[in-house]
């Protein structure tokens, strides 16, 4: 048995035991183990193509990642840790999940930093599809049933990164997110894990009001734009709706035409 | 090519290519709708007759002299006889089409379609007009055709008219008036050439000269009758001469006093002083005395006689000086009149020459022969629609419109297409990540996209193939529903 096996049976067997009911779904997918001592990302192949940090971390993708989080930190580290950090976008589909977890992979593969990567998406959750996770419970539990986050924390194995799933699927999320549960689950969070960084994958701006209260929380949004989706209004419109939030644009889906490759290998 | 417009031709087609799928479904689909259209259009069968008009000889000769009318003036005369009312209805009696009509109002509107089928088109050069006729049925059209052009030129035939011109018939009434009113000039020209020819004929030179040679006669008669009188004074009469001289002399001082030397009264008395002083000293007596003075009084009478006689020539001929001019003018107001109704006449008389010559011609060209060079055949071939051009436009309509249903959404939508339409957001761009390959995505896409291709172009290929039959006059779905059709009834 490889060693990714074993960490997957061993994931599995930890959730059980964590809420003590034998009837819990197994978890299928990679590794999930409850916090403990960080796993390196090499070794760890995800099924999902797009999460370039974890399956080809020397690809030229995965240096665009590194790029990103040497900005994220140096604009989080200054006089004070913003560790509070939302990853959204202007309207549906422009890869603001996969921009979250392969920056919080990105984040978590290095030791200095402990990620907790953070599913808000309650309405179309898909962090736990791009890591390979089972569905379990997650943020809308904690919101609803008062659950501890700590128990429902899903450790990757990949560096230092652990995940809150979105959880049970609510019918109400906005009313969830314009609750003060919800910010006092964040403030709690924030708090609780003031050393690491939490990233939140958010549903998009526009078309959902959930992102607009998760940003008044925030301490920052990093705004993915996709090549050929959103217009220049949408994304004007978006940033004036994230509460002067916005630390910057990922721009995402580029097509680069000339692009070196040498330097890069997979 | 500058760079960004390189790039910007790049991205448009990028985008095409992503979405071909779109591009070639909507092309297809109205290719499609080309084709059915081009089979679902009513057909229609064209029949042409070609009819040789006979020139007539008299046209190029008469060319320049008459006005002959232009070949422009005789198609739209045969058109408008063609497409008469009279002429259409006998050819619909003929194709027993008449019965079909429920009403007049019918009828006219079908007389009314006729006339928009039917087309007369000119070959200037050759001498030839076609008619042209499109119908449903073949056969209708090529017996239409046939028919009224038959009907045409039999029509034709029969309508030679012999009346003539207005316009001749106005020139020679104009003709005769001024023949009138010239002959009324002539006459009096005649007439007063009659009355004062012998006036008109003498010279003003000679009459000046023998009113100047009456005046020198005048001048000697009268000299001579003074001396007369001045001899008839001096025959003795009782008183003595020197009585007279003195007298005389008297007189002589008392006109010199009034007049000079030289006045003719003092230049007279002068002269008889003279005579008197001059005369034989013994003078006359007795009855010699009285027998000279009745001789010189009969003298002095005659030399009287003559004077008047002067007189009454030199104001004869004065006169007649005076009014010579006021003659000539006379003469030349006729003369001039005479020639200005000349010239009238002899130009209408050239232009009756003309209007003949092109009234013959009209008559002339109104019975030209007509020549049925081919007459209409029945007609396999329909002109309508023409599904070749139908299919080709739709191909190219469907490819337009099939890129337009991409370029325009996007155009529409102002989509963030570089990284450089996000400088006006004034927003720091932390990360550029490229588009991340899925090779097993890419493998599915590729693979679906080569299936796709694959039937679409066996669909396209479908298409053309109807379409190179339809050109080659080998129209398979016509056969196939004709089989069909065979197989039905």
């Amino acid at each position: 048995m490889s060693r990714i096996e074993e960490a997957l049976a061993k994931a599995a067997g930890m959730q059980s035991g964590l809420h003590g009911r034998g009837n819990r779904d197994a978890a299928s997918g990679i590794a999930r183990v409850p916090m403990g001592e960080p796993t390196s990302v090499g070794g760890v192949r995800l099924a999902e193509e797009t999460m370039v940090v974890i399956n080809a971390p020397l690809s030229p993708m995965a240096e665009e990642y590194r790029k990103l989080k040497e900005a994220l930190v140096k604009m989080t580290k200054r006089e004070r840790f913003d560790n509070l950090i939302a990853v959204t976008s202007s309207t549906v589909g422009e890869g603001k999940s996969m921009t979250a977890v392969n920056l919080a992979a990105s984040l978590a593969g290095e030791y200095d930093h402990t990620v907790l990567l953070v599913d808000a998406d309650l309405r179309r959750p898909a962090v736990h599809k791009y890591l390979g996770l089972g569905s379990c419970k997650g943020l809308s539990d904690c919101m609803r049933e008062g659950l501890d986050v700590g128990e429902l924390l899903v450790k990757t194995g990949i560096g230092k990164l652990s995940v809150l799933p979105a959880g049970t699927p609510t019918p109400n999320p906005v009313e969830l997110f314009s609750s003060d549960a919800m910010r006092n689950l964040f403030r709690e969070m924030k708090i609780r894990y003031g050393d690491r960084y939490i990233i939140v994958d958010t549903p998009p701006v526009l078309p959902f009001a959930e992102t607009r209260s998760i940003a008044s929380i925030v301490d920052g949004v990093i705004l993915v734009v996709k090549e050929g989706m959103p217009s220049l209004e949408q994304i004007e419109e978006a940033i004036d709706a994230l509460d002067q939030k916005v630390l910057g644009i990922v721009y995402n889906g580029a097509y680069l035409q000339s692009r070196s490759s040498y330097y890069y290998a997979e | 090519m500058n760079h960004e417009l390189y790039q910007q031709l790049e991205r448009y087609a990028r985008i095409l290519l992503q979405r071909k799928r779109v591009v070639v479904v909507v092309a297809l689909l109205v290719m499609t709708l080309g084709v059915i259209i081009s089979y679902v259009l009513p057909k229609k069968y064209e029949a042409q007759s070609t009819v040789f008009i006979e020139q007539s000889v008299i046209s190029e000769l008469v060319k320049g002299i008459a006005t002959t009318p232009s070949m422009e003036a005789k198609i739209k005369v045969l058109t408008v006889a063609m497409l008469s009312r009279d002429t259409l209805i006998k050819v619909m009696r003929i194709l027993d089409k008449d019965v079909e009509f429920a009403s007049a109002m019918e009828q006219e509107a079908y007389i009314k379609d006729l006339r928009e089928r039917i087309s007369i088109r000119l070959d200037e050069k050759r001498g030839i007009f076609f008619i042209s006729f499109q119908d449903s049925d073949p056969r209708y059209a090529r017996d239409f055709v046939n028919t009224i052009t038959q009907v045409y030129i039999e029509s034709n035939t029969a309508s030679k008219r012999d009346e003539s011109l207005e316009a001749t018939r106005f020139l020679s009434e104009q003709i005769e008036s001024f023949k009138k009113r010239l002959d009324a000039v002539e006459e009096e020209i005649n007439q007063y050439r009659a009355e004062h020819g012998l006036q008109l004929a003498t010279d003003e030179t000679t009459i000046r000269f023998e009113i100047a040679d009456a005046e020198r006669k005048l001048e000697a008669i009268r000299a001579r009758k003074l001396e007369l009188e001045t001899k008839l004074q001096l025959i003795p009469s009782g008183t003595g001469r020197s009585t007279l001289l003195s007298d005389m002399e008297r007189q002589l001082a008392a006109l010199l006093t009034a007049y000079t030397d030289q006045h003719p009264k003092v230049v007279r008395l002068q002269g008889q002083i003279r005579a008197v002083k001059s005369s034989p000293s013994g003078g006359m007596t007795g009855n010699s005395g009285a027998a000279a003075k009745t001789l010189v009084q009969a003298e002095i009478e005659a030399a009287t006689l003559q004077e008047q006689a002067q007189l009454a020539t030199i104001e004869e001929k004065t006169d007649l000086l005076r009014r010579i001019p006021t003659l000539r003018t006379g003469l030349n107001e006729l003369l001039r009149k005479k020639e200005n109704e000349t010239l009238i006449y002899s130009q209408l008389v050239t232009r009756y020459g003309q209007s003949e010559v092109s009234k013959q011609m009209e008559m002339e060209n109104k019975s030209m022969n007509f020549r049925v060079v081919d007459p209409a055949v029945l007609p396999d071939i329909a002109v309508s629609p023409q599904r070749v051009p139908i299919m080709l436009l739709s191909a190219l309509a469907g490819i337009g419109i099939g890129i337009a249903a991409i370029m325009v959404p996007y155009f529409m939508r102002g989509s963030v297409e570089s990284l450089s339409d996000l400088r006006v957001l004034n927003q720091r761009v932390l990360a550029v990540l490229p588009a991340i390959p899925k090779p097993k995505e890419e493998r599915l896409r590729v693979r679906g996209d080569r299936i796709f291709l694959s039937g679409a172009a066996l669909y396209f290929l479908l298409l053309v193939a109807i379409g190179i039959m339809e050109a080659l006059n080998k129209s398979p779905i016509d056969a196939l529903f004709d089989r069909a059709r065979d197989f039905w009834l």
